[in-house]
């Protein structure tokens, strides 16, 4: 939809509290239509890279979509470009899915005219989980949270979508359904999406793009099969594994065992 | 909006919630009136419903002890009552959202307790904003110091990264420090005094006027409209914080504004009729049970829940002794924490 502005992240520099988390990170360029997996041991600045992206975290550096300098953004028009889906899904809320997706348009009014009622049931129609639109946000499983999570995030047709974790929760169908339906939207609009995820095989099925961190800093970005090597997987996560192409074509992660871990 | 047939059962059971929800807060609104009508009815010496009517309405036709009791006693009392009920749930209802904590009332944050310590000063230590009549002394000490509290709040509140637990704990500690010099000042204070003081504690309407009553109506009908303009932004607020920043909401600002209307409202109500406390407590909690946490429908229930806690309070203290009037802080607590128990437990074993 969108011209194909892409998105660029380069010296990347996070403090929180005296700690440099994040310390000249750069990010391959993102282009719309595509979806980037950030990988990485725990602890690794997942989700701090992510909540700097969406102006959560204090951040130093160059963030440009096409020419738009996004760190210089004001704070709404910022949020009017992204959708953030935070990692811990807290909510006791008394409100339902739908009031949930409902506030994520009223919030901060977006120009649309159209019921937001209306979109935010298309929003959970398309996750397929229209069923739960009643259902109180105290009151759902993790997994369901995780889905009602994503609904926020993606409503307000934001041009980089930036999710932190969105399948830990999920079982196996869920989880091919959410990645299918991220990447569903993310082509036919013209979205870029930056995806934490832990599971090497989704990420490996789903994203055009890798980027595997570690200590805050960028160890390999590039196309899949080449970020995920044994070495790689055995520099980052300390595991002996093994990489196998299936009758299909896919990629499969096998780990055999744990290598000292360094760092 | 289109009209879906069958095809969306979820947006049909939506707009039944909605109808729900903006029945509840009519029903509310409607009883708050009878209430009304019922406190102008009842005390010593009993109205029935017409002639009470006749007096407000029409009191140029009623009866003069009618006209006189009505509108000299009861109505000023009424109105105070419902006024303060009103904002105190406001308030209460807004802290709740902002400090993320469905215990927290106007009183979490140390404004009472600040409240208290300058009404002690005036009425112990006769010290108080010089020129003012006698009457505004106390209200305008109490004012004072809570707005000070929550000056000191506000500036903390501002500051980035300041989520609700340091508010809750620097409040806390207000509240402490307050508390301790008022009891200092009890210490040294003569019996006299001292009785004053422990009964403007207790709360009472009896001391109000048209002049406080205005004061509290201009208050509510400044702070009130911008509370609605927030009620979105409170609403997704409560999605959590981070989720509400991503929205594009300067949650800093939002708490900090929310901070002042709570101040204002809360402090005034403390000035004008000591600390009634379970109000700011009770309301916001019938209202979420009654029509969840979207703020269209909660701030409104919230208010109107505490107008009407109010007014059945202020009949009651009339009632429960014959004779006497018993302070409405106290009866708010003796009758409000048993109705509000109930509710309580019965929600859980509805789950
Ligand atoms: N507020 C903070 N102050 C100081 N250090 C922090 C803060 N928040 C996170 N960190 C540190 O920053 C590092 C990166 O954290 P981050 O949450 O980004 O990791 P992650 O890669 O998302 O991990 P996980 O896979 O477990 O979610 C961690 O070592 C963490 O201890
Ligand atoms: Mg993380």
């Amino acid at each position: 939809m969108s011209g194909g502005e892409a998105l660029r992240a380069e010296g990347l520099r996070v403090r929180l509290g005296r700690r440099m988390v994040i310390d000249g990170l750069d990010l391959p360029e993102m282009r719309p239509g595509e979806v980037t997996a950030l990988i990485g041991p725990n602890g690794a600045g997942k989700s701090t890279l992510i909540r700097a992206l969406a102006r959560l975290a204090p951040c130093e550096g160059r963030v440009f979509l096409g020419d738009l300098d996004l760190l210089q953004q004001s704070a709404a028009a910022h949020a009017r470009l992204t959708g953030y889906m935070p990692q811990a899904v807290q909510s006791g809320a008394a409100l339902t899915v739908l009031e949930a997706v409902v506030t994520a348009l009223r919030a901060v009014p977006d120009g649309d005219r159209s019921d937001p009622v209306m979109r935010a049931h298309a929003a959970l129609e398309r996750l397929g989980i229209a069923g739960l639109a009643q259902s109180r946000l105290d009151r759902l499983s993790g997994g369901q949270r995780q889905m009602a999570s994503l609904a926020q995030a993606m409503v307000r047709g934001p041009r980089i979508l930036l999710l932190d974790e969105p399948t830990s929760a999920l079982d196996p169908g869920r989880q091919f359904e959410v990645m299918q339906a991220v990447q569903a939207l993310v082509r036919e609009s013209g979205i870029i999406a930056v995806v934490v995820l832990h599971d090497l095989e989704l990420s490996l099925r789903w994203a055009d793009r890798i980027v595997l961190m570690q200590a805050g800093a960028a160890l390999a970005s590039g196309a899949p099969e080449d970020v995920v090597t044994p070495e790689a997987l055995g520099q980052a996560y300390g595991i002996d594994a093994r990489i196998e192409r299936c009758s299909r074509g896919l990629l499969h992660v096998h780990a055999d065992g744990v290598l000292a871990r360094h760092g | 909006m289109t009209a879906l047939p069958a095809a969306a059962p979820a947006l049909a059971a939506h707009a039944a919630q909605m109808r729900w929800r903006r029945g509840c807060v009519a029903v509310l609104a409607g009883l708050v009136l009878a209430a009304l009508l019922a406190s102008l009815m009842s005390g010593p010496s009993p109205l029935p419903p017409l002639e009470a009517l006749r007096a407000l309405i029409l009191p140029d036709e009623a009866e003069r002890v009618a006209r006189v009791i009505v509108w000299t006693v009861r109505l000023p009392q009424a109105l105070t009552a419902l006024l303060v009920g009103a904002a105190l749930a406001l308030a209460g209802a807004e802290m709740q959202t902002i400090l993320d904590n469905p215990l927290a009332s106007p009183f979490t944050l140390g404004i009472s307790s600040a409240a208290s310590f300058g009404a002690a000063l005036a009425l112990i230590l006769g010290v108080s904003v010089p020129g003012l009549p006698a009457e505004w002394l106390v209200p305008a000490n109490a004012f004072l110091f809570a707005a000070l509290a929550m000056a000191l709040l506000r500036s903390v509140a501002g500051r980035p990264g300041t989520g609700p637990s340091t508010l809750v704990l620097l409040g806390i500690a207000l509240v402490f420090a307050f508390n301790a010099m008022v009891a200092l000042l009890q210490y040294t204070a003569s019996q006299s005094a001292l009785q004053q003081f422990v009964f403007w504690t207790m709360g009472s309407v009896g001391q109000t006027g048209w002049g406080r009553i205005g004061v509290l109506a201009l208050a509510l009908a400044v702070v009130a409209p911008l509370s609605w303009r927030a009620r979105w932004m409170l609403t997704a607020l409560r999605l959590g914080e981070d989720r509400a920043r991503s929205f594009g909401i300067d949650t800093g600002r939002l708490r900090t504004m929310a901070l002042i209307r709570i101040t204002l409202l809360s402090a005034l109500s403390v000035a004008f009729v000591g600390t009634i406390g379970f109000v700011g407590l009770v309301g916001p909690h019938i209202a979420r049970l009654l029509v969840g946490e979207d703020h269209v429908h909660f701030l409104p229930a919230s208010a109107l829940t505490g107008a009407l806690v109010m007014l059945l309070a202020a009949i009651l203290s009339e009632l429960i002794v014959q004779g006497v009037v018993l302070p409405i802080g106290i009866v708010t607590s003796l009758v409000g924490v048993p109705v509000f128990l109930a509710l309580v437990l019965r929600r859980k074993d509805g789950l």
